[in-house]
């Protein structure tokens, strides 16, 4: 009886080994497939270049924001724009040296939509409570011709401070001027 | 009548170590109750702290955390927000930063609420108690001010900063701004009132 089990053994430890191998194939497949969907994507979009950038702040339009989301959606653009190292002069809104500025962009942001959640309902419920905040991010040059816009939503859903829903956005448009510029 | 006293003997220590069990959950139960009943009457002292305490009287506490802002502050710094001739000042322990009043643009106050166990402590409290109890930790919160500076740099760059202090503090720092010379675009109300946002 135990000379089939002992026959048997090799063949199992094969069938393990090429199972092992498909499973590790079928996980790296995406990644490898990955690198020639972002090249094309990058290819579509030319890259823009611009030394300097000016950050106008978030025009509330029509909605009720509180003016600490207003003033933190701004102060969350203007260290991630800085942090990216992609501009040499980085201009608050209203200063005096983006007029002198040659190749300038600004970016403007408008609020589309806004919902204030709960920290304490989010932290006892998990499941209501959010707050987000939908921004549509346009950049455009001195002359008010649009060269890149996007919506962008900010979150907070468990974890963390209602203004943390800015701080959210602002790193997905760090990720956008990553790509972008 | 023999084999009952045996089994009243055999049953002796089973006894013991039941009421020491029982003894042990009740002080375990007073235990809890004490830590709850104090967290409860801990959480209105939280938001009391601040705005009842003359600033003349002993050290002052660094209750107010600097959200945002000051270029020469980390985000969330704890720090003491005081009115300076002239200027808004937060001290934190190991620098100050000024806002001059001149360069005030606007002030804003809004209510708000803290979680008392918060951030990354707060939340590996939180996960610590089995059976989702953490879930009840989230309900201590206290009452909390958020106060909006928007303000100007030398060369005409706008800035906001964000201050959360106890309840009742952004409205007192709110008045006396206003009595300094800050503009506002809504006049300070008295303390406890909420603001109507623009």
């Amino acid at each position: 009886m135990k000379q089939p089990i002992r026959a048997a053994l090799p063949i199992l430890f094969a069938f393990v080994l090429v199972g092992t191998g498909l499973l590790l194939a079928g996980s790296l497949s995406p990644v490898s497939g990955a690198p020639p969907q972002a090249a094309a994507a990058a290819q579509a979009t030319p890259k823009l270049t611009a030394t300097a950038i000016q950050i106008d702040l978030l025009d509330p339009g029509d909605l009720p924001i509180p003016p600490e989301f207003r003033v933190a959606v701004y102060e969350y653009l203007v260290a991630a724009v800085e942090r990216s190292n992609k501009f040499q002069h980085v201009y608050r809104s209203g200063n005096h040296g983006a007029a002198g500025g040659n190749d300038l962009v600004i970016l403007k942001t408008t609020a589309q939509a806004f919902t204030k959640g709960s920290q304490k309902q989010r932290e006892v419920t998990t499941v209501s409570g959010a707050t987000s905040i939908k921004i549509h991010a346009e950049f455009t040059d001195r002359s008010g011709k649009v060269l890149l816009e996007k919506d962008l939503e900010g979150k907070v859903r468990f974890f963390g401070g209602n203004l943390d829903a800015t701080n959210d956005f602002a790193k997905k448009l760090f990720t956008l001027i990553g790509q972008t510029f | 009548m023999n084999i009952w006293n045996a089994q009243h003997f055999l049953g002796a220590p089973e006894q013991k170590r039941e009421a020491a069990r029982r003894s042990r959950w009740l002080a375990g139960m007073l235990v809890l109750g004490a830590t709850v009943i104090s967290g409860v009457c801990a959480a209105p002292a939280f938001g009391q702290t601040g705005a009842s305490t003359p600033p003349s009287q002993g050290p002052p506490e660094r209750n107010v955390d600097c959200v945002l802002g000051l270029p020469t502050m980390k985000h969330h710094t704890m720090g003491v927000l005081t009115v300076q001739p002239g200027a808004l000042r937060f001290a934190s322990e190991k620098a100050k930063a000024d806002i001059s009043i001149a360069s005030i643009l606007d002030i804003f106050t809004s209510n708000d609420s803290k979680q008392i166990f918060s951030g990354v402590g707060g939340n590996i409290a939180r996960a610590a108690v089995p059976y989702g109890g953490g879930r009840v930790l989230a309900l201590f919160s206290h009452g909390t001010e958020v106060l909006t500076v928007e303000y100007t740099d030398a060369d005409g760059g706008f800035h906001g900063a964000i201050f959360v202090t106890p309840k009742g503090q952004a409205t007192a720092l709110k008045a006396q701004l206003v009595a300094g010379g800050a503009k506002a675009s809504i006049p300070p109300e008295a303390p406890g009132q909420e603001e109507k946002k623009p």
